[in-house]
């Protein structure tokens, strides 16, 4: 079946959300993120429709057979509620580990658990470590054919209403890099007087969600719980990262199409000088600002999500690109659209039952979990002085409509924690070329494509310089290369695009979205923004217009 | 900016002082009575009344009225005091004064009278503008106020209206005739209205500041006085303009206050926190950030130290300078708030962590300030409708400077504010000239200024900056998409970056000969902001160096939460450095 084919399924099957009540509804949202309530009606209604089965790749009994339906599909229900879809997606997101390097057994007893409904957690923060792994102190002492572990997980998703924990501990005879062990723990089948969970930790956003700690004490698990081969807990977390960074993004987009959809509907309503409020050359600007960010990041996700089917070595680059670009513009512009907004912004209820700031909340934490910002930069910054081999763009082509290639079981997925070339931006010099012979007229193009080029080629220049990944210039560079690399995308998914059906949107788009990413903050042309706001517009009609108001054409602005 | 100086002590630092601990989870002036309150959307009684205890009510009346109240400055620095503790308190009390100001400006003895005796008996009062159909255009207000034989017939509803639920009075703003001279401003009073003629709407359940009174008010046929006429009729907008601009400085206590917690809180977590076998305050990202943010906080106090003084004794600087507080100050504080909670990792996003959760309280609460009295957009605009009389201005050299008490140490006694002052539009920029007066004084310094060459380096681009600014403006202000419109936003928006480049560096210049401190002698203070500013206008990189440390080292040593309410940090400063 195809991703869309599904995603509208579900969509359809889920309904208006704007109605008054109802799982998936904006109000239900709203209203469950304020009792801090676990989102029971959303989630059956979601397990009626046979969500779980998607969780589960389709070689262990389940549906999911693509990255990017499943990207899609998290993405309709972050458009309602990004709470729901975090928890709906948890099971793929925390048995990931067990997906790419468990063994037979495990993947079975995680897939038959997931389809029955039950819940998977990811263990690995402790709460005086955060994102140094290493530094973990959860441990796990082997004597003979089992593992005695010790210790307090902190901040885990699900904790306690999971079945399996893929948990990740110490084994203080190993050491260094190699000395982490990830355990998947049937916490069915541990001994209760073992271990204690902890109580639900209120967070501000993603409120419904249960996320709690889980401590151990003496807490037996057989030998054979290890996923992949001890000692190798950390590469296999970073593996799982780099499926799940490439996911993550899929959310953050959902909450900014219902962002937008909600200020647009909002601003075309408004009384505002004797016009509406999409009549001011301001608002209309902003807006098609936020469409073209929109856009953007989509395709940039999609981009990044097909890297993983067709070209997973190249994994660890995009994901680090995806997880930091579409996370990072997303919130900025929420922001943004937070100000055109003005007071219903700030309401909970009314106007789309005030699901608006809501989302900017949970859409927060998209940033943060699975690697926050200077986390997933430092990781990227590492990987630049490899991406040194000189590598044929046409390896890559596949990311680019590719069609809606299946994944395949993601235990078939082969890529390191490190990529060596990058076929992606090596495609630039091909795609600016090709650009510029069909557009030779057109400067703003060449000056995007110029802007493009210079980078490129003070990156390369400077790769080689190795610098420190937590150091500012480190990851100042590394924030350039993953806009490089997301800008590059946009330019051969539109060639693509051009080359697939002979068509794509304006080419003035394509160089607003070059320099949307080259350099973000600054305004497109007025012509480009009239044209994108039309497209918008036609996107979301505007609704019958009122009965007119008193002082019509007026233009005064009461603030001079 | 100097070091504290141990000289009177301020009232802000008496008030903390009587709040007690922040931290101190009985009292209610701690982030934990705040978070809580928050939580169950409980307005912040105790903490209000334990302020109107200490005596605030007497710091919302003009000393002319026997009251306190005689500095915006003073009002800033309590308003900033309160804001650190709680948000939804300081707004409630801070919507006295927005309501008040209207009547202290150009009110009769008896609504004076009125208004002091409401706020000495512990009163809330609204400030009652915005409607549910018209919000930032106020020519469209739709509350009538009819001629009846013996007065005023008011009808219609206020919404989004903070103080809506508890209100005892409420200036109100009533239609009476059209056009700009077609608004009227009344102070009215609850206990003069008959039954059902003053309804308070349900409260209106909002994401930040919940424990707010927020709602809305309905008139129905509520008789008013002649006597209840604020100003003379029709003179509606032009008081409330004016009340704006004082009100538009004001806010920017609230943002700093905010900003000033959270910059504690991860400053702390920052020294505390250990990663990768080192405090993460010495992973540049971290250092990076902290530095940033403290910059801002500089930043914004300055501008906004200088615009109090400004309204009083150069009243016509405000319409400009307080469109560019407003736009400005709140937008440096929701930026840093944003990226210290990158800082704080999960903990911004615990409702019990770190201090009680404090920060994301915080968070939302600040984010607010960008909206109200005047949007983003909304002064944005104003900001650029000024631009071209400015340019003009600077191209015909028809610009003189501020008195020397603007931006000096300390200023007292300056002239109360005048209605008859104040301007609806600032002609010419007289905060701008401060760069090339530092310029001068850097190029012919007898002062040895270690930083020299890097802060002509930076005033330079400033000035070229304006000047690119200016020529802009010149080229496009005549077109058709100017008005209203995004490129003319975005000058705006640069420009109040300049315009608060100007205001630090006016500030420097004015206090560097007094001060002892290396930091602002050496020029690193100015350095810090200035650089802050320019990399707000021109991103680049920036490797954390001495400036960033001796910053990092000044917060460090600013005092936290725990040393607010102690009797040594009793400094004429409230401690704060600079
Ligand atoms: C916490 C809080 C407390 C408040 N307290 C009070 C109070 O005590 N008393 C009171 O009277 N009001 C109060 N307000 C209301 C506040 O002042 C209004 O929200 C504000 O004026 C914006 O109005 P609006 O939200 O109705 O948006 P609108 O004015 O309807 O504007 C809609 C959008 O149009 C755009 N827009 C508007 N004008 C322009 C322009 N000139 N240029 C470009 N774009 C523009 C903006 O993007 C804006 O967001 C409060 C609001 C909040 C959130
Ligand atoms: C709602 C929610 C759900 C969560 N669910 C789970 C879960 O299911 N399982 C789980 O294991 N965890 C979970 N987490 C934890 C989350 O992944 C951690 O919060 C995250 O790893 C960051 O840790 P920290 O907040 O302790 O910050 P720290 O790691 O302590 O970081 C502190 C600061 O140091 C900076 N820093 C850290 N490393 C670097 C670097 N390399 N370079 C530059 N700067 C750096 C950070 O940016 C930050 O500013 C969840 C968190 C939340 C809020």
């Amino acid at each position: 079946m195809l991703p869309w084919g599904t995603a509208d399924d579900l969509e359809a099957f889920l309904g208006d959300p704007l109605r008054p009540s109802g799982p998936l509804t904006y109000a239900q949202a709203v209203a469950d993120d304020k009792d801090e309530a676990f989102p029971r009606t959303s989630l059956d209604a979601l397990q009626d429709w046979g969500y779980p089965a998607h969780q589960v790749p389709e070689a262990l009994g389940g549906r999911l057979a693509s990255l990017e339906e499943l990207a899609a599909l998290s993405r309709v229900l972050a458009r309602r509620d990004p709470a729901v879809a975090v928890v709906a997606n948890s099971p793929v997101a925390a048995a990931m580990p067990v997906w790419l390097g468990g063994s037979p057994e495990q993947r079975d007893a995680v897939a038959r658990a997931v389809l029955d409904g039950r819940y998977v957690a990811l263990g690995l923060t402790e709460e005086q470590h955060g994102a140094d792994l290493v530094a973990g102190e959860v441990t796990a002492r082997r004597t003979g054919d089992v593992y005695v572990v010790d210790g307090v997980k902190w901040l885990i998703n699900n904790v306690r209403l999971a079945r399996f924990l893929c948990l990740l501990v110490r084994e203080p005879e190993r050491s260094g890099l190699r000395s982490l062990t990830l355990l998947l723990v049937d916490l069915d089948a541990l001994a209760p007087s073992s271990y204690e969970l902890l109580p639900k930790i209120r967070t501000h956003g993603l409120c419904g969600a249960d996320v709690a700690g889980i401590r151990l004490r003496g807490a037996v698990v057989p030998v054979s719980a290890s996923v992949g081969r001890p000692g190798r807990g950390l590469e296999l977390v970073a593996r799982s990262l780099t499926v799940t960074r490439t996911l993550v993004p899929a959310l953050s987009l959902g909450a900014l199409e219902t962002a937008l959809r909600c200020t647009v509907d909002f601003l075309q309503d408004r009384r505002l000088y004797g016009g509406t409020a999409v009549d001011i050359p301001f608002v209309q600007e902003e807006l098609a600002a936020a469409y073209l960010d929109l856009t953007v990041a989509d395709t940039v996700a999609r981009c990044c999500v097909r890297v993983m089917q067709v070209l997973p070595e190249l994994g660890p680059v995009s994901s680090a690109v995806a997880k930091f670009v579409v996370p990072h513009v997303v919130e900025a512009r929420m922001r943004r659209l937070s100000t055109l907004l003005g007071a219903r912004y700030f309401l909970r209820e009314g106007h789309w039952s005030g699901i608006f700031e809501k989302l900017l909340r949970d859409a927060r934490l998209f940033s943060l979990f699975d690697g926050s910002e200077p986390v997933v930069l430092s990781a990227l910054a590492a990987q630049l002085p490899c991406l040194q081999e000189d590598v044929d763009p046409r390896c890559a082509d596949g990311v680019f409509r590719g069609g809606h290639a299946a994944c395949g079981p993601l235990a078939d997925l082969r890529f390191e924690t490190v990529a060596d070339a990058d076929p992606v931006t090596a495609g630039l010099q091909d795609v600016r070329t090709t650009l510029l012979r069909a557009h030779p007229d057109d400067p703003d193009l060449a000056t995007a494509l110029d802007l493009l080029r210079t980078e490129s080629d003070d990156l390369r220049t400077q790769a080689g310089t190795g610098l420190d990944p937590r150091s500012e210039l480190g990851q100042r560079q590394a924030e350039r290369y993953a806009r490089l690399f997301a800008a590059v995308c946009v330019a051969r998914e539109w060639q693509a695009s051009v080359d697939a059906c002979g068509d794509a949107v304006p080419v003035s788009w394509l160089t607003a979205g070059l320099l949307a990413l080259l350099r973000p903050g600054e305004r497109m042309p007025r012509s480009t923004a009239e044209q994108m706001f039309a497209a918008l517009m036609i996107e979301h009609p505007a609704p019958p217009a009122r009965a007119g108001s008193r002082g019509e054409g007026r233009t005064l602005c009461p603030q001079q | 900016m100097p070091a504290a100086v141990t000289r009177r002590p301020t009232a802000a630092a008496h008030l903390d002082r009587a709040l007690g601990a922040p931290l101190d989870e009985r009292l209610a002036g701690s982030f934990r009575a705040s978070v809580d309150a928050d939580r169950q959307e409980r307005f912040p009684h105790e903490l209000c009344q334990e302020a109107l205890d200490w005596g605030m009510a007497e710091h919302l009346i003009p000393q002319e009225q026997g009251g306190s109240l005689r500095s915006l400055e003073e009002c800033f620095a309590l308003s900033r005091t309160l804001s650190r503790r709680d948000l939804t308190a300081t707004v409630a009390l801070g919507a006295n004064l927005l309501a008040g100001l209207p009547v202290w400006l150009a009110g009769t003895a008896e609504q004076k009278d009125t208004l002091a005796g409401l706020l000495r008996g512990g009163r809330f009062l609204s400030f009652a503008l915005s409607e549910e159909e018209h919000g930032s255009d106020v020519l469209e207000t739709g509350v009538t106020a009819r001629r009846t034989a013996s007065g005023w017939r008011v009808d219609g509803t206020k919404w989004s209206i903070n103080n809506a639920g508890h209100a005892s009075g409420a200036t109100v703003t009533a239609r009476t005739g059209d056009g700009v001279r077609g608004l009227t401003l009344f102070l009215l009073t609850r206990d003069r209205a008959g039954a059902g003629q003053w309804a308070p709407l349900p409260k209106l359940r909002t994401h930040g500041l919940r424990g707010s009174a927020f709602g809305g008010i309905a008139f129905s046929e509520l008789e008013a006085r002649d006597a209840d006429v604020v100003g003379r009729p029709g003179q509606g907008l032009e008081i409330l303009l004016h009340t704006l601009q004082v009100t538009r400085v004001l806010v920017a206590s609230f943002a700093l206050g905010a900003l000033d917690t959270c910059l504690a809180a991860a400053g702390s977590f920052a020294r505390s926190r250990r990663l990768y076998d080192a405090p993460i305050a010495e992973l540049e990202p971290v250092a990076r950030r902290l530095s940033d943010a403290y910059a801002e906080l500089q930043v914004g106090e300055a501008l906004a130290q200088a615009a109090c003084r400004v309204a009083q004794v150069r009243p016509e600087q405000l319409p400009l300078m307080s469109a560019c507080v407003k736009y400005l100050v709140p937008r440096l504080a929701n930026d840093s708030i944003e990226s210290l909670s990158v800082v704080l990792g999960a903990r911004s996003y615990l409702a019990g962590g770190l201090w009680h959760g404090i920060v994301e309280k915080m968070r939302r609460d600040c984010a607010v300030t960008a909206l109200f009295d005047g949007s983003a957009p909304v002064n944005l605009g104003v900001i650029a409708d000024h631009l071209p009389a400015l340019a003009h201005a600077r191209a015909c050299d028809e610009v003189d400077d501020l008195p020397a008490a603007v931006f000096a140490a300390s200023a007292d006694d300056l002239p109360w504010l005048d209605d008859d002052d104040l301007e609806l539009v600032t002609a010419s920029d007289a905060v701008h000239p401060g760069l090339a007066a530092t310029r001068e004084a850097l190029r012919r310094d007898g002062h040895p200024v270690a930083h020299r060459g890097e802060l002509l380096d930076l005033v330079v681009w400033c000035e070229a900056e304006t000047a690119r600014v200016d020529d802009e403006v010149r080229r496009s202000a005549g077109s058709a998409a100017w008005r209203r419109g995004g490129a003319a936003y975005d000058l705006a928006a640069r420009y109040s970056h300049l315009h608060a480049a100007a205001a630090c560096a006016s500030r420097w210049l004015a206090r560097r000969e007094e001060s002892t401190d290396p930091f602002v002698t050496s020029g690193a203070w100015l350095v810090l902001c200035l650089r802050r500013l320019v990399g707000r206008l021109r991103p680049g990189p920036a490797p954390v160096d001495d400036v960033d440390r001796a910053a990092l080292a000044r917060l460090g040593e600013t005092p936290g939460p725990e040393q607010w309410s102690d009797h040594d940090a009793l400094r004429e400063d409230g401690g704060r450095g600079t």
